[in-house]
This record gives C-alpha cells, structure tokens and sequence, in this order.
C-alpha cells in the first residue's frame, strides 16, 4: 500500500512536472503569429510597421515557394530590399530566420545549409609567401 | 490686428477659390493613369513582375483581389490590361481621358472596381514597376498564378 502511494504520488510529481512547462509555453503559442514575429524583431533591433513586416516574412515564404526565389541568399535580397535602408546584413537574416521560423519551418534547413560556408567564400585567403619567423 | 487678420482670411479664400478650378473632370498626363503607364514600353507580364519584386505587398494584394473575382471577371480583367498595354501614347492617353469624364466609359470597373489598381492607382508602384521593368521577361504567365 505505502509502495504504491509513493509510486502514485511520484507519477503526480511527474506529471506536473511536464504540465507545468507546458501551461508556462501554452500562454505565448496561442498569440497571433504576427505579434511574436513582431516581438522577435525587436530583439534584433527591427522596427517598423507591425502589419508590413509580417506581410514582408509571410510572402519571402511564399517566395521559396512558388520557386522563385530557390535559396536563402536570394531570399535575403528581397527581404533586404523591403526593409530601411540602415539595415545591415546581419538583421536581414535574422528578419529572415525569424520569418522562416514564424511562417514557413520547414525552411528553416536552407539557412543551415547556407551556414556551411562554400570554399573561399567570406573567409579570407591564407596568406601567401613564406612563413613567419614564429611558424618556422 | 484685424488687418492682419483679414489679409489673412482673405488670402485663404483666394487659395480656396482657386482650388475648384483645378479640380476638374478632365485628365493630366499624370491622371488618372500614371504618366509612366502611358510611357512604358514593357510588357503587362514585365511590368508585373517588376512590381511583384519592388512592391511585393501592393502585388500580393493585387492578385489575392484577382483570385477572390469569378473566373470570368479574372478573364476579361486579363484580356483588358493586356488591350491598354497594346495601344500606344496616343491612345493610352485618349484612354485615360475617356475614363476621367465619364464613369461608365471602363465597363470592367462595373464588375470589379479595382480591376486595374496595380496598374494605374498608385504613381510610386507605376514608377518602381516602370524602373525596372525592362530587365524582365516579355512573356511570364507566372505573374497571373501568384496566390
């Protein structure tokens, strides 16, 4: 009898244990998605009218997929485009991670892919001519 | 002060009775179609895909517009942009004369008021669309398929 009230009771602890995070999460999902993209682009320091810049995420998604735009980079030209002159690369993508997140996930992946840098893209050469006294 | 007050007042006046002069029926080079309309060269389908890129939220609005109409609306909305785009200076501007006297003259705007926003309602879309358009290709039926 003790054995299986302490059994039970530890089966409650679990169980509140996962409810608890999960009513701590249900709160913000059930927001309009518009409004935690809205919040998220705040953190990068995007502003800018809340309306224009969902509709800005939603049609990049829509974008990749009526296949015209077929990557990231291509992705990220538009979405620079609409956005304030003063935006920098960095919080294009930002905008557009969080856009994919919010709108199109199953997107995510072609940032990731793109994250693998090409051969001798962005990285500078190495440095020819003999080595340094401190390599020798 | 009152004199400067009534110099004033009627300086106001004179601008208010200037104003209605101005307002006429008739159209400008500018209006009510925009003069980069009446100019460009470009194609319904350049243009549309310029705008697609350039101003892609009044586009989206645009087509989600077109996609809400009856096939039928959709079709003749088509078959009329494509006609205004055929004529050349001369009769886009007779065209856009006749529309600014007479609110019957465009027949498709009976059936779908708007039927041409994305052509002629906005001079900042008309000039973006029209900057670029050029780069684009002649025939691109995609631009329709945008949902």
């Amino acid at each position: 009898m003790m054995a299986m009230t302490k059994r039970l009771a530890s089966t409650v602890l679990a169980a509140m244990a996962l409810a608890v995070p999960t009513l701590a999460v249900a709160a913000p999902a059930h927001a309009d998605p518009d409004t935690d993209f809205y919040n998220e682009l705040h953190i990068y320091g995007i502003y800018g009218e809340k309306d224009y810049n969902a509709w800005i995420g939603k049609i990049a998604c829509k974008r990749l997929w009526n296949n015209l735009d077929h990557d990231a980079n291509q992705s990220a030209q538009f979405v620079k485009r609409q956005l304030a002159k003063t935006t920098t690369t960095e919080q294009t993508y930002q905008f557009l991670g969080a856009a994919y997140r919010t709108y199109c996930p199953e997107k995510v992946p072609i940032l990731t892919q793109m994250a693998q840098p090409a051969p001798g893209a962005d990285t500078p050469p190495a440095p020819a001519g003999p080595p340094l006294a401190a390599e020798q | 002060m009152l004199g400067k007050a009534s110099i004033v007042a009627a300086a106001v006046s004179m601008v208010a009775m200037t104003i209605p002069a101005v307002a006429s029926a008739d159209a400008t080079d500018d209006y009510p179609i925009p003069n980069r309309i009446l100019k460009t060269t470009c194609t319904v389908d350049q243009y549309m895909a310029a705008t697609r890129d350039t101003d892609p939220i009044y586009y989206q609005r645009y087509m989600i517009d077109y996609h809400n109409r009856p096939v039928d609306v959709q079709d003749a909305a088509r078959d009329r942009i494509y006609w205004f785009f055929s004529l050349d200076y001369a009769g886009r501007r007779q065209y856009s004369e006749d529309t600014a006297t007479n609110v019957y003259y465009e027949q498709m705007a009976t059936h779908w008021g708007n039927w041409a926003k994305l052509f002629f309602n906005n001079k900042g879309v008309a000039a973006h669309g029209t900057d670029v358009c050029m780069n684009y290709p002649p025939n691109d039926p995609t631009v329709w398929d945008w949902t």
